[in-house]
């Protein structure tokens, strides 16, 4: 057990210190100087450019800067901006709460919906109802977000008039406005998740029906439903909470496209904002931030696993 | 003479359990009983294998031809035909001013469906339809070159990591791992930010280089379950090379498997230009791609939904077909891995 879990955590810091460092090798080999960003190419004072390039620490060697770069970084500093000199760490904690709340809402709705459709599937395997749910699981996983986003959009802010097209309420705003303007965007990330989970526990399930101890529960004539729900259920919450895990920490970085269609102050709006402005250290930061969660997330999930599913440890 | 060669027929019907029996036997005489050396699986030919497909397997495959062809068209027009064969300019503005007559054009934008312009125009008056077709070549390209890479690198690594296995094998994994950690679509933009100038070489090769850790992952499964089996076992046991097992036992095994999953893996792509160029990333203007005419028609959804509709309608078509047929080869690849 000791050991599985030294073994995650080892892994966990070998991930962490690779993907941090790839993600600045990334922008600091970057052509072009980042003096001429914060000064511009005009005529320039020499002296001021030595003294940032010795604020910046550019003229020290490729490792050393990455060295200090990682230490500010688990300090929580992630440098400034070159272009709106804000601290980066800053735009990330106002940016992060909003991306969260997004994705937890279109995991919780993607969990509602897809445990009674995945369920169905598997009790009625093979009949009409499980061939209407996936085809529909089909042609879900085949929709991309951005296209269902503006559908709905078009559905519910255009033609019914129901929700605002754009725009974003914070939570502390008031919990019903915020929850108009975070519905549609929650719901078009939902989509593709609600066919991967329905997906996942169908399959699950259909090889747990199979198990003697639901022939036993059967013999003793409890309900179908009391079958379904509680006993044949519960081994597939472990596969569940994987890939629930595992869509949270994507969703981070998959919110980007849905928060520029809907102009949502997340981490992924910003991101693209900082693309569109070449505000390199703020890709640089959002990257870092994005990446890094990822990978914890995976690795709690990991831990998670290993803690819960004996079969796991003993390897 | 004649039992012998009903019984090797037998054999291949039990070998392939697909084999039409009308078709012809691929079994030369044989004058004695000996190793029966012709047999083997006969290989379908592509009609046949289209034959076998559900109708909608069948529908997806003729989009896919269509949407090659469209691209293939748009091509042939632009750099063969100057703009000579039946189909709109992608980028004429048709109520702009036109030099050669003096005037201005008289076609509203965002007109709706015509003979001239099945599709209708954008807001900027040019003919969707041929935006379209012009679209389709972008997502075919990127498509196309990411599964090459994926097939041609991908596949190779993954076979030489899971037969080879030791350190080669952890290292390389390892590696993978690296770029596997980073959510796909942050790393993708990450690095479409470094480069100023986005054309089509540059989009398709960057995401055609972060899709070869999956392609390697699938064939490195495949190859490792291969690398047991008995005919392997066989090749090492009468000394033959390693690479010449690598080329002709375990390569040709894995590559029916990761031809499925290149399938789907288009799908992917397919999905992730769309998104780069819905986000005004991919592409430069004005060429255009279906993501990009969905992004420039979405501000006027409340005077004209049809022009996002088309173009949305016909990526999340390509996206569809693309699933089916690498799910219908997934199944047929598994089904005859199980009966081997």
């Amino acid at each position: 057990m000791i050991k599985t879990i030294a073994f995650i955590l080892l892994r966990l810091i070998a991930t962490l210190l690779a993907v941090t460092f790839l993600t600045f090798a990334m922008v600091a080999l970057l052509p072009g100087d980042p003096v001429d960003t914060i000064l511009g190419t005009a005529t320039r004072d020499p002296a001021v450019e030595a003294q940032i390039r010795e604020e910046l620490n550019l003229d020290d060697p490729f490792l050393v800067r990455y060295g200090n770069w990682l230490g500010d970084a688990v300090t929580g500093d992630l440098g400034r901006s070159y272009i709106t000199s804000q601290p980066v760490a800053d735009t990330i904690s106002q940016r992060l709460p909003v991306t969260f709340q997004l994705a937890f809402m279109s995991i919780f709705m993607s969990v509602l919906v897809a445990i009674p459709i995945g369920v169905m599937g598997a009790y009625k395997q093979s009949k009409w109802q499980d061939t209407a749910s996936s085809a529909a699981v089909q042609v879900a996983l085949s929709i991309p977000n951005f296209i269902f986003g503006i559908f709905l959009i078009w559905l519910f802010a255009v033609q019914l008039g129901w929700l605002p097209a754009s725009n974003w309420n914070r939570f502390s705003d008031g919990v019903v406005d915020n929850m108009r303007t975070a519905l549609l965007p929650a719901l078009a990330l939902a989509l593709a998740q609600m066919a991967v989970f329905s997906r996942l526990i169908r399959s699950d399930m259909i090889s747990t029906l199979q198990e003697n101890y639901i022939l036993s529960a059967r013999a003793k004539g409890m309900s179908d439903r009391y079958i379904l729900f509680r006993h044949a259920l519960r081994p597939s919450s472990l596969s569940l909470m994987t890939i629930v895990g595992i869509s949270f920490g994507a969703l981070l970085g998959g919110t980007v496209v849905i928060e520029t269609l809907f102009a949502i102050p997340g981490l992924g709006f910003s991101l693209i904002n900082a693309i569109n402005g070449r505000d390199i250290l703020l890709i640089q930061g959002i990257t870092v931030f994005i990446a890094v969660m990822f990978v914890v997330i995976n690795t709690i999930v990991d831990l998670l696993y290993a803690v819960l599913d004996p079969r796991i440890r003993r390897k | 003479m004649a039992a012998n060669e009903t019984d090797i027929e037998r054999l291949i019907d039990v070998h392939d359990a697909t084999a039409t029996i009308a078709g012809s036997v691929l079994v030369e005489p044989v004058s004695s009983f000996t190793v029966p050396q012709g047999v083997k699986a006969k290989r379908k030919t592509p009609w046949g294998i289209f034959r076998e497909m559900p109708a909608l397997v069948k529908a997806s495959v003729l989009w896919l031809l269509f949407i090659l062809f469209s691209s293939i068209y748009a091509q042939l027009d632009i750099r063969v035909f100057n703009g000579a064969l039946p189909l709109g300019d992608p980028n004429l503005q048709l109520n702009g001013f036109n030099p050669e007559t003096g005037e201005f054009g008289t076609n509203v934008r965002l007109e709706g469906s015509s003979w001239q312009h099945p599709l209708g125009t954008d807001a900027l008056a040019r003919d969707t339809l041929s935006r379209a077709i012009h679209g389709s070549y972008v997502s075919v390209t990127v498509a196309v070159v990411s599964v090459m890479c994926g097939v041609i690198i991908g596949g190779l690594l993954g076979s030489i990591a899971g037969y080879v296995r030791g350190k080669t094998e952890t290292g390389l994994m390892a590696m993978l791992d690296v770029v596997l950690a980073f959510p796909a679509l942050v790393l993708l933009l990450a690095l479409i930010s470094i480069f100023e100038v986005r054309s089509l070489f540059v989009i398709s090769l960057v995401i055609g280089v972060l899709s070869i850790p999956a392609y390697t992952r699938v064939s490195r499964a495949n190859s490792l379950a291969i690398s047991n089996r008995e005919f392997v076992v066989a090749a090492q046991a009468i000394g033959t090379k390693r690479w010449t097992i690598l080329r002709r036992e375990i390569i040709p095994n894995v590559l029916p498997t990761l031809l499925a999953y290149a399938m789907v893996a288009a799908a992917a792509v397919v999905v992730v230009e769309g998104t780069l160029s819905f986000l005004g990333l991919s592409v430069q203007l004005p060429q255009s791609t279906w993501g990009n005419m969905i992004n420039q028609a979405r501000g006027d959804i409340r005077i004209n939904f049809s022009q996002v509709l088309y173009p949305a309608l016909i990526l999340t078509l390509t996206v569809l077909a693309l699933n089916q047929v690498g799910d219908f080869f997934q199944r047929r690849s598994s089904f005859r891995g199980s009966s081997l």
